[in-house]
């Protein structure tokens, strides 16, 4: 039994979805095929997806090939991708844009003179767009303006 | 109105200098970001559309159309030097375009790309002016039912081109649609799968969804494979005669697959240069060539590619269905400047129809006229190393999908799909498919209601209303033969 074949995650995977899908239109309205609620077309489609993920799974446990991970190094790009859009009202731009890449690059092997360079380079960037689109985005923090 | 007062409309619409400007700009702009690794058309497109709500729709189009092709070209020029795909249909062209850039012949890779992209721009452009009059008119007499075998169509289709398991694609295609329902159900007035998230009253964003998908996903690749950066030699930017023999069969071979391929909602761009990469290895007298640097493996599918592209156009303008990613994308533009494709369009906005199919032609040429100069030094940049190009890309995903609705939200949302995307990769699942059943979602189902509500409760309607019958059919036929032909 090969658990770490890429059709039984993904089988998983897909049935994981379709369970989810199905729970939560468990509320919805079903209607008649004739007038569908809300509820008819996902409810349909989580049984068809769940229907395939079942299959999948069952393939999967067969035979198959194994699944390559990732490592933690991904995290600071994606945390710092998240919570960008955050970062820039109380923030302003230039500093939340050079926080961002600072926090980014933690994900690459830069060293901290490069991390600099780039976190300021980034700053002006971002900001030299924003400001040559017209994007109504404050530039430096709101708190110090005050 | 026919086609030629139709195209004196456009050019005398698009040839305005400001046009002219914009679509250079738009040009510029385009293959400079799309020449990033990791910003593909459709990040490109979406990072610079709202550069295009500054402008009146005419202007905006046209610049839409110079992004377009400086963004598609961008993608070409990274696959060729870097051998990553910088755009999803350009996949093919990393094969041979990289091992003829190794040998030093990446200036006449790309040259040939260029020149074999206009001409098949040329003939798509003339058949869209010549088939889309014809083809809207059929699209007013599709009913819901054909509306729903056509977009089914459009899914199958992708589902088909997947590399990995048809199954799992099919069931990636179902995870988009049902990911699109998510949001308010127009037609009843209810929220689904919001948990009560106001940022998801009107679902998610596409273009959130596909920056994450495309771009972020990219960059945790990259971090993956610990890539860094190589740059190889530009060499001579002409081909040589005896590849521009080769590459000419290659060229019109690849402009009529293209073409053809393009029309078909879920074909376009991607499925075009897959297909005349086959095509060229197979009629080639030295098929051993292909992987080594055969230019017909870059001329085929570029041409073919940009053939698809814009034929793709059409059921978008004739039905407002798009046909791909970025086509979703133009849907957004277009509705942004007012617009709504769609069987009207054409008669109630002539001037913005041909002015649009005008400008396509027009970034297509400024495309080529503009890349000989500047070749030289999108290389320069793209020789900066991947871990100081990549907190930039993460930068401009999350500062594009903010900027787009001033929505700290989109950037969560960003950051989620790049992780789907990441895991959908792992797990060799296809995001094509999910994509665009993403997109089509509320639409079929939608229609698909009408359907039954107008056929009270029949599902057989589907098979006895003659365009949904032969969509249907047409479907099934295809997933037979493919499904035969990897059996064996």
């Amino acid at each position: 039994m090969n658990t770490r074949s890429s059709e039984f995650l993904s089988g998983t995977f897909l049935t994981a979805c379709a369970l989810f899908f199905w729970k939560s239109s468990g509320h919805l309205h079903l209607g008649s095929l004739t007038s569908m609620g809300p509820g008819y077309f996902p409810r349909l489609l989580s049984i068809m997806l769940g229907g395939i993920g079942i299959v999948l799974v069952v393939r999967g446990l067969r035979a198959g090939d194994t699944v390559t991970g990732a490592s933690i190094s991904a995290v600071p790009v994606i945390f710092a991708t998240a919570i960008f859009g955050f970062l820039i009202e109380p923030l302003g731009l230039l500093v939340a844009s050079a926080a961002m890449v600072a926090i980014a690059s933690l994900s690459m092997r830069t060293t901290l003179p490069q991390t600099l360079a780039l976190s300021v380079a980034s700053a002006a960037i971002a900001g030299t767009l924003s400001w040559g689109i017209g994007l109504p985005l404050p530039l430096l923090p709101p708190a110090l303006l005050n | 109105m026919d086609i030629f007062d139709g195209l004196a409309i456009g050019f005398a619409s698009a040839l305005v200098p400001v046009n002219l400007g914009l679509c250079a700009a738009g040009v510029l702009t385009g293959m400079l970001v799309g020449v990033l690794p990791g910003f593909g058309t459709a990040t490109a497109f979406s990072l610079l559309l709202p550069m295009t709500f500054y402008f009146p729709p005419t202007g905006a189009l046209i610049m839409l159309a110079g992004i377009y092709y400086g963004a598609q070209y961008g993608g070409t020029i990274t696959s060729v030097l870097l051998r990553i795909p910088g755009e999803v249909s350009t996949v093919v062209t990393t094969i041979d375009g990289h091992e003829m850039a190794k040998k030093g012949r990446a200036g006449a890779a790309l040259t040939i790309a260029a020149v074999g992209s206009f001409f098949a721009g040329c003939v798509s452009t003339a058949l869209i002016a010549l088939l889309l009059t014809p083809l809207s008119q059929l699209a007013l007499k599709f009913s819901p039912a054909d509306y729903c075998s056509l977009m089914v169509l459009g899914l199958t289709m992708t589902v088909i081109v997947a590399n990995g398991s048809l199954l799992s694609a099919a069931g990636m295609a179902i995870l988009g649609v049902l990911t699109g329902l998510i949001g308010y159900d127009l037609g009843t007035g209810i929220p689904r799968f919001t948990f009560g998230i106001l940022e998801l009253a009107d679902g998610l964003s596409i273009v959130a969804v596909v920056m994450g998908m495309f771009g972020l996903t990219e960059v945790l690749l990259a971090l993956e494979e610990r890539r860094e950066t190589h740059a190889e030699k530009l060499g001579s930017l002409w081909p040589s005669k005896s590849e521009w023999k080769r590459a000419s069969g290659a060229i019109l071979r690849g402009t009529a697959l293209g073409s053809v391929l393009g029309v078909i909602p879920g074909g376009g761009a991607l499925l075009s240069s897959f297909a005349a990469y086959a095509l060229e290895k197979r009629v080639s007298k030295r098929p051993q060539d292909f992987g080594k640097g055969a230019v017909e493996g870059v001329a085929g599918p570029e041409s073919a590619n940009n053939a698809g592209a814009q034929t793709s156009l059409i059921p978008l303008l004739a039905f407002g269905i798009p046909g791909n990613v970025v086509m979703a994308l133009m849907v957004g533009a277009l509705m942004i400047q007012g617009i709504t494709p769609g069987p009207g369009l054409w008669s109630k906005h002539p001037d913005l129809f041909w002015g649009f199919i005008v400008s396509m032609w027009i970034g297509n040429l400024m495309l080529l006229v503009l890349n000989v100069p500047l070749v030289g030094i999108w290389v320069k940049l793209l020789s900066v190393p991947y871990r100081v190009l990549f907190p930039f890309i993460a930068l401009s995903l999350a500062f594009g999908a903010y900027s787009l609705s001033n929505s700290t939200f989109d950037g969560l949302v960003v950051a989620f799909f790049g992780l789907f995307g990441y895991a959908c990769l792992k797990l060799k699942l296809e995001v094509v498919p999910f994509v665009l059943g993403f997109f089509l979602g509320p639409m079929l189902e939608e229609n698909f209601r009408r359907t039954l509500l107008l056929s009270s409760g029949d599902p057989s309607i589907f098979f006895t209303k003659p365009i949904s019958a032969t969509l249907l059919c047409v479907a099934a036929l295809i997933v037979f033969f493919i499904v035969r032909s990897r059996a064996r």
